[in-house]
């Protein structure tokens, strides 16, 4: 079965599936405003006349390849590809400010690698232990979950915590026009209907970005002699980060499990405990491996992480692996728990294809990487129109809504006003990530308060406790970084 | 110190957020409650409470936080110069006009069509970005760069992926 | 004068729309798909376009609008074109649906019907195995001997809550409504013991229930798919029980009667090749099912007839 499996991939047909996926996945990683989702919303109606082996392979090769693509942007452009790359800007792009564009692409690439062999080698061998862990996450294990994702906010804040949880709060407001969750009763739509699936995402960061690149023009030119050998760091550097990619290969994983939640928040996560278990948490922020390192490696690990619930119990965790899951249902392949007997072949078909994916996206992305570096050459005001041009389309492509290039330029308006007002966005994200998933879930706990109170719930209590322990720890670690900030202005 | 000088950026966004934080607190009232089976005892109000309040509260804190420096400032007498409001727009020239023009090309996608529209803005962009010396010297790339994004990026698009950019005045047979 | 300019104006309108319907279609037909890729809905749209292609010879172009149980969709496009070349793909249960539990103002009269061209293989009420209710009448008496003590998982607004409110107020059911989310939600929450009872797609309940983890008590179609028969239904509990939910072609109101003529005709011929019930077999363990356009009309009526007659109970204000 095994074998079979192995064998209904190795096939060059199929291998050249994978490859195209991957390639297209990249391209559309890479290009702000068209996201790993987008790709295979689009590559879904492609693979309904294929065999079920290539349909699948290509769909993961699209995921892996887009997934992985969002680091380019970042790196270079300071725009995240897709939601799952925000945390890798922090510190990729001053990298690439420091004329190391090409040792952090190279860092993002090999460390995607390596998150996701971690994320497939634990999909392998352990899914269905932690598949009886994920079913015990229900409506008060998710809300503390939020509630303890949404702590992060106040490390990411940085040394002025109003203007961070404004932005944050701002981020959960946002998310709160639409549809309620649960009884799907309109909010601020200001009866147009097209406000009644609530702001999307992606439309979000693309306004953010927009607002981001018209503002710092002059990040878009970058030292012309990127040198460029191999992946651009040492292998004592690489042996070096190994600890820290494991760390953030399994926050990677573990955030994949649990549906809901997904790469956006876990590069973000993983970047936030990387930096407070540093030794040199102050050096975060100005353009080191580590921090590429772990948001790299996290969202990669998020992949194999949520491939588990959606294989294993036919339950998908995000809006990406909702597609993969129809695609498997249209081939006759149903997920669940009896995968393994009835379509064992098929799963390992699946296994083989993602490993093959991710060395493809290894190969492509160290060859790509010259020529990536060269779309910096482009002169800025010709690369910058076209860059909008791209997220006008994304945004439209979205939800094939016109309306929401409307909301995009909105949103870029108001990001630009909040970068003038030194007020952080990268809280904000994660506030509108979170929100929605926090009201849902406070929601229900509200209903079951009576019947089933909390104390029954050890995972819910443990979250809370670790809530307030982050929200002590990243206020007194602000609070030090702001001391030391005035320190230096004193000193000057 | 330096930080204390910027006590307007306290302020001013303080008083924006506050009003917003009002005006959206005060639409609250108008959603529609769900009462009937399964209804969920903490209803579609409160998160918007909740973060509207907060909000209020977090926009009051800048606010007091402005004023205190503000009073700090004028304590030890070191209130910056006000610069005027003109010469500070000016300077941002370029970010006003790139967001003018992009309102204008989304605005009018719709009724002209995704390939005119992303020619003349793309045109446009890349002049805004240009300084103005050198705009003869990149007139004619600026239109061949315009004009081969619009057509080509509604092909791959439009017509290989099936998003459905805007057609407009002239049918391309879709 | 006015009234013979108002005849040749006539004349000439049903002369251009004959002569328009006759050469029907010459280019691109567009149908906007209501629910997103992956999904049943999308998957059988983009099987009949495939079909229409070969029948009609012109290109098909599927998109999807999503949002809103497939509202923003229907909402967007009910005024569309009405050249013949725009449809919207649908199921029934949004459509009726929506209307029913008031998202939307209107139904399936705002359009133009062409066919109505398959079933789905329907949602089923489960619980867990371990449980000791056998079929539906075993938990309904036993939510009535320990009223609000069964926990019964739903999601507002679509046939799910349907159900739960004709199981409540016309089945005289007392379970603990709990509030679970769509249907992979509901399937977590029956699993993690969340809740004991819920309605959830038989294509995602059928594995488990051949583990022996859950068992299906009955199925909320009118009647058992034709490839998984002799299953009890919900109708026959409670004869108001019945979802069914059927994929629909729509035109925008207003487009000519000949053209969704002729396009019902083309979604008849494509419905009766083998090509088609085989895929409707593999897919939702269905045969082909497929009506004329009055057959459509009618049926989407009746279906309509018994949401629209449930409404009091559904207690929206």
């Amino acid at each position: 079965m095994i074998l079979e499996g192995i064998l209904a991939v190795c096939q060059p047909l199929t291998i050249l599936w994978i490859a195209i996926g991957v390639v297209v996945g990249i391209i559309f990683g890479a290009i702000p405003g068209l996201t790993a989702t987008m790709a295979i919303v689009m590559f879904l109606p492609v693979t309904y006349s294929m065999s079920a082996s290539q349909g699948i392979a290509m769909l993961m090769a699209l995921y892996i390849g887009g997934i992985s693509g969002g680091l380019i942007s970042a790196i270079l452009l300071n725009i995240p590809g897709t939601p799952s790359s925000v945390a890798t800007c922090f510190d990729g792009k001053p990298m690439a400010n420091k004329g190391q564009a090409g040792r952090a692409l190279g860092t993002g690439v090999v460390f995607s690698f390596v998150g996701t062999l971690i994320g497939i080698a634990i999909l392998i061998v352990l899914a269905p232990v932690l598949c009886a862990f994920a079913l015990k996450f229900q409506a008060y294990e998710y809300c503390a979950l939020a509630l303890f994702s949404l702590s992060m906010v106040v490390a990411l804040t940085g040394t002025d915590m109003p203007k961070g949880l404004i932005s944050a709060v701002l981020g959960a407001l946002l998310a709160t026009v639409g549809l309620a969750p649960i009884d799907s009763r309109p909010r601020f739509t200001f009866d147009l209907f097209q406000l009644n699936n609530g702001f999307a995402l992606v439309v979000l960061l693309i306004g953010l970005f927009f607002a981001e690149s018209v503002r710092k023009k002059q990040d878009f030119t970058i030292e012309e002699n990127v040198k460029m050998k191999g992946a651009g760091f040492t292998f004592a550097e690489f042996l070096a980060q190994i600890p820290n990619a494991i760390v953030s290969a399994l926050i990677g994983v573990g955030i994949g499990i649990l549906p809901g939640i997904g790469g956006g928040v876990s590069c973000m996560i993983s970047y936030t405990v990387s930096k407070n278990t540093s030794k040199h948490r102050e050096l975060y922020g100005t353009g080191i491996m580590d921090g590429v390192v772990a948001s790299e490696t996290a969202n990669n690990a998020t992949i194999g992480g949520a491939v588990i619930p959606l294989l294993s119990l036919g339950i998908p965790g995000d809006p990406a692996t909702a597609m993969l899951l129809g695609g498997l249902m249209i081939h006759n392949v149903a997920p669940g728990p009896l995968i393994y007997e009835k379509n064992g072949a098929v799963v390992y078909a699946i296994f083989t294809a993602m490993l093959i994916a991710a060395v493809f996206m290894l190969l492509f992305m160290l060859w790509g990487m010259r020529f990536f570096v060269s779309v910096l050459k482009i002169p800025k005001n010709y690369l910058l129109p076209i860059v909008m041009v791209l997220c006008g389309i994304g945004a439209i492509g979205n939800a094939n809504q016109l309306f929401d290039t409307y909301v995009m330029v909105g949103f870029g308006l108001m990001a630009y006003l909040m970068i003038k007002a030194k007020i952080p966005t990268v809280p904000m994200i994660l506030g509108f990530i979170l929100g929605p998933t926090f009201e849902q879930n406070l929601r229900r706990v509200s209903q079951l308060a009576s019947s089933d109170p909390f104390y029954n719930h050890p995972i819910f209590c443990v979250l809370i406790v670790a809530t307030i322990l982050v929200i002590i720890f990243s206020v007194r670690a602000n609070l030090k970084d702001a001391a030391r900030e005035r320190e230096q202005e004193l000193s000057e | 110190m330096k930080k204390d000088k910027q006590y307007k950026l306290d302020i001013i966004p303080g008083i924006i957020i506050a009003i917003f934080a009002i005006f959206y607190m005060s639409k609250i009232s108008g959603i529609r409650v769900f009462k009937s089976l399964g209804a969920t005892p903490l209803t579609n109000h409160f998160i918007p409470w909740l973060w509207g309040g907060s909000m209020l509260a977090l926009s009051l804190w800048l606010i007091i936080r402005g004023i205190l420096k503000y009073r700090k400032l004028k304590a030890l007498n070191a209130l910056p110069e006000g610069e005027s409001l003109f010469a500070a727009l000016w300077e941002k020239r370029e970010v006003i006009f790139s967001f003018i023009a992009l309102a204008l090309y989304v605005g009018f996608m719709d009724s002209i069509g995704f390939v005119i529209t992303t020619c003349i803005y793309t045109f446009v962009q890349i002049l805004i970005l240009t300084p103005v010396n050198k705009w003869g010297k990149n007139f004619i790339p600026a239109l061949i760069t315009a004009i081969i994004a619009g057509f080509l990026l509604f092909y791959i698009f439009r017509v290989m992926l099936n998003v459905l950019l805007p057609v407009g005045i002239f049918g391309f047979g879709l | 004068m006015g009234k013979k300019f108002l005849c040749a104006a006539a004349l000439l309108l049903v002369l251009v729309s004959s002569s328009f319907a006759a050469d029907w279609p010459t280019k691109t037909i567009n149908i906007y798909v209501t629910h997103a890729a992956g999904g049943d809905t999308d998957y059988m749209a983009r099987q009949l376009g495939a079909q229409l292609e070969k029948i009609l010879g012109v290109s098909v172009v599927l998109s999807n609008v999503t949002g809103s149980n497939g509202a923003t969709c229907m909402q967007q496009y009910r005024n569309g074109a009405k050249d013949g070349y725009t449809f919207i793909a649908t199921n029934t249960a949004a459509l009726n649906g929506n209307e029913a539990t008031g998202m939307v103002d209107f139904g399936y009269n705002a359009f133009e019907p062409v066919a109505v061209y398959g079933i789905q293989s329907g949602e089923n009420i489960v619980v867990k195995a371990s449980s000791p209710y056998k079929t539906l009448q075993d938990l309904i008496n036993a939510s009535k001997e320990k009223p609000g003590t069964i926990r019964l998982g739903i999601s507002m607004g679509g046939g799910v809550y349907i159900m739960a409110c004709v199981l409540m107020n016309i089945g005289k059911a007392q379970f603990n409504i709990i509030e679970a989310g769509d249907a992979a939600n509901r399937l977590t929450a029956l699993l993690g013991d969340a809740i004991d009872a819920t309605s959830i797609p038989y294509s995602s309940a059928a594995d488990y229930i051949e583990k022996g983890e859950l068992r299906s008590l009955c199925t909320v179609l009118s009647k058992s798919p034709t490839l998984l028969p002799g299953q009890p239904a919900a109708s026959d509990v409670i004869p108001e029980l019945k979802l069914d939910t059927e994929y629909a072609l729509l035109a925008p109101k207003g487009t000519p009667p000949e053209i969704v003529k002729a396009m019902n005709d083309a979604v008849m011929k494509a419905c009766a090749t083998p090509e088609w019930k085989k895929i409707v077999n593999d897919f939702s363990w269905q045969d082909p099912f497929y009506f004329d356009v009055e057959g459509s009309i009618a049926n989407l009526k009746a279906q309509r007839d018994l949401f629209m007659s449930l409404v009091p109970i559904l207690e929206i204000e």
